[in-house]
């Protein structure tokens, strides 16, 4: 938490018009869960300047598996355990309470917060404390939801981790058709405080963070030909990786984060390789006449997915780094593409195209089982999130880029529209820990 | 994301190969010349004819064979899972053989049906005491509700959820309970307990049937677009379950 906060504080880069994103729930499960967040109000004199309950609410709300109580319904706010009167929240068909206080403290502010079980009359969390300063309130509040979400649904939360996006923007002129303006956007998960990485008038594409979450890798095309850059997040510092003649393409940081698997075309067609961060050494992993592309590591490291036409359609391949075979991962449908495995290594999400349209779509590893998650089309990039419960998406809607999420059971759905722009290429970061 | 790249590669194949049958011409043309004009320009032809026919010929033959490898993965593909469900049926049918045979030769107390037998597909029969007592708790759950003693399966079918909430058998009693409030027509009580089962247990091998009835469910409560979702989702299957949805959607959603 404190190592986030400390990233955060670096990253300057200011976007004052920035347009955030903003979230719009089009589905949660059907019969979520009642809990009341009771304003958590500053001790003393002053007040905050961020809604810290409004926030935690909010988290709440989006993943699908609540309902939180009006504020207005409210008969008290208690601050302390003393001050629960549980008729009242029973009253409310409150199944949760979450309560408690700000205190300032030498320019910091920490807040005490209690989780109670109103059936049972009972704290499910006591005492809990989370601190940071005034410009943290944000991270406060998405540490507090992560906690009440890990403690009641068993899954751990991920209100505090972070996206990077790409967003395209068109020119001046109201009738250009083309863009001139490619950023890449580092934003809450939630799409709030988004700050820029880097600007650039030719495109920027396939961003995907290191596994400790410091700092993210692209294509960008700056050089006239699409190169990879390594970007540090608390120093801005930047690294190409790759200049080789032709495509330099789709990075993928491997688990231990020593490694990218990329793609080159570099020996003629698209290949996969890794290149080995520490020495500089690249290693060809797949051989064939056919374009191999899209690689992402398998959780344990061990392999590598990619996307190939090498057997007339692009399909979903596995290959086993210590021996180089080959296995054919997909069998339904014309196309399967952009395979990302999930971090428990059970299920598989790809881009899907069924009756011409473009879905996400999840196949179970164990009995290949294939299900559509999502209800929009031109679906494209899922990127899932490191509990393994949601993942984002790049999708059209009324003919604007926008970003998704839906949850691997399909049962939660919201959209993050963009105020401006298309956004697209999202990469939900690890746990930033 | 592949068509542009397998668009890009065709082209850079073919600029490749353009300025290798120029390079070839030009070759030809200064050597020096002995005969009459004619004849090295027709022989010109003929060999950049010639490669350019070799040039679509071995793209004919990569195109080809990529399809039969797509051909063959996917009958290796179709292989290894018959070879699993005929596995599967195997074990299925050796368990009723088993099933049959004891009731034979023990004269254990009631039949156990096809549904008995069918529903333990996780193939550890006969395991400790404990294990058969589950089994015994949800097989008398279910021929009381076989025999149609309703409100006696329903008491059963709880007090095996009570018992044992993650058990085997706790997928199939969620299916059954929503099953019997569906037919008494309690549609409340039929959606509680099919969502539960969807939710609780999402793997289980109910699920795709429970999907349908509450489908049904839905339906037949006015919320036609959630019913409409559901049935949709499960008709794209291949199950027993997705060929119901498919007729259930045809004669009420077209």
């Amino acid at each position: 938490m404190r190592h986030c906060l400390a990233l955060v504080c670096l990253l300057i880069v200011s976007l004052g018009t920035q347009a955030q994103l903003t979230i719009e729930i089009t589905r949660g499960v059907d019969d979520p869960t009642k809990i009341a967040v009771v304003p958590l109000e500053l001790v003393g004199a002053g007040s905050l300047d961020q809604d810290i309950s409004r926030i935690v609410e909010a988290d709440l709300r989006r993943s699908g598996f609540f309902a939180p109580i009006e504020r207005g319904d409210m008969l008290s706010f208690p601050k302390r355990q003393k001050e629960v009167f549980f008729r009242d929240w029973r009253v409310l068909g409150s199944e949760y309470l979450l309560s408690g206080r700000v205190e300032e403290v030498d320019g910091r502010y920490r807040v005490h917060y209690d989780l109670y079980d109103v059936l049972n009359e009972r704290p499910v969390l006591s005492d809990q404390t989370v601190e940071g300063g005034p410009r943290q309130l944000r991270d406060i509040a998405h540490a507090i939801s992560d906690r009440v979400y890990e403690t009641l649904t068993g899954i751990p939360g991920v209100f505090s981790t972070k996206i990077v996006y790409v967003e395209a923007l068109r020119g001046e002129e109201s009738d250009a058709e083309i863009y001139d303006t490619f950023r890449l956007i580092l934003a809450d998960a939630d799409g709030a405080r988004p700050t820029m990485l880097l600007e650039s008038g030719d495109p920027i594409l396939s961003p995907d963070w290191s596994p400790d979450g410091n700092k993210v890798a692209y294509v960008s095309f700056e050089t006239s030909r699409p190169a990879i850059f390594i970007q540090d997040l608390a120093s801005g510092e930047r690294r190409q990786v790759t200049d080789f003649k032709g495509l330099n393409g789709a990075p993928s940081w491997s688990p231990d984060g020593d490694k990218l698997a990329l793609v080159l075309s570099k020996d003629g067609n698209p290949e996969i390789y890794t290149l080995d961060l520490s020495s500089g050494q690249f290693t060809r992993l797949t051989q064939h006449f056919a374009i191999d592309t899209e690689p992402s590591w398998t959780p344990d490291g061990e392999g590598i997915v990619f996307t190939s036409n090498r057997g007339g359609k692009p399909q979903i391949y596995q290959v086993t780094l210590a021996n180089g075979r080959v296995e054919r991962l997909t069998f339904d449908g014309d196309y399967n593409a952009r395979g990302q495995i999930s971090p428990d290594g059970r299920t598989m999400v790809m881009v899907h195209q069924r009756d011409g349209v473009f879905h996400i779509a999840a196949q179970d590893l164990k009995t290949g089982t294939l299900r559509i998650l999502t209800e929009t089309y031109l679906d494209e990039s899922p990127s899932i999130a490191p509990n393994g419960a949601m993942l984002m998406y790049a999708t059209s809607r009324n003919d604007q880029g926008v970003l998704a999420v839906v949850s691997l059971d399909a049962g939660t759905r919201y959209f993050l529209p963009s105020e401006q722009g298309d956004v697209r290429e999202p990469a939900w970061s690890p746990y930033l820990d | 994301m592949l068509k542009p790249l397998i668009a890009t590669t065709v082209l850079a194949a073919s600029t490749v190969v353009a300025p290798m049958l120029h390079a070839q011409a030009r070759v030809e043309e200064s050597e020096p010349l002995s005969g009459a004009q004619v004849e090295p320009s027709a022989n010109e032809g003929t060999t950049t004819n010639l490669q350019t026919e070799m040039y679509f010929r071995l793209q004919s033959l990569q195109e080809e064979v990529l399809d039969l490898r797509g051909m063959v993965e996917e009958q290796a593909n179709e292989i290894q899972r018959l070879k699993q469900q005929r596995m599967d049926d195997y074990l299925d049918l050796d368990r009723r053989i088993g099933e049959l045979t004891r009731q034979i030769g023990g004269g254990a107390s009631g039949g156990a049906g096809a549904e008995g037998a069918a529903v333990n597909t996780d193939g550890s029969l006969g395991g400790g005491g404990e294990r058969a007592s589950e089994t015994e708790m949800y097989r008398n759950a279910y021929e009381l509700l076989r025999d149609r003693d309703i409100d006696k399966a329903i008491q059963a079918f709880n007090a095996y959820l009570d018992e044992y909430p993650k058990g085997n058998f706790a997928g199939n009693s969620h299916y059954w309970l929503g099953e019997i409030y569906l037919l008494n027509q309690n549609l409340d009580d039929a959606q509680k307990w099919f969502e539960r089962l969807l939710r609780e247990f999402p793997d289980d091998r109910k699920r795709t049937d429970a999907q349908y009835k509450l489908g049904r469910v839905y339906h037949q409560q006015g919320k036609n677009q959630q019913a409409q979702e559901l049935l949709q989702d499960v008709a794209s299957g291949t199950s027993d379950a997705a060929r119901l949805a498919r007729q259930y959607l045809e004669e009420n959603f077209q």
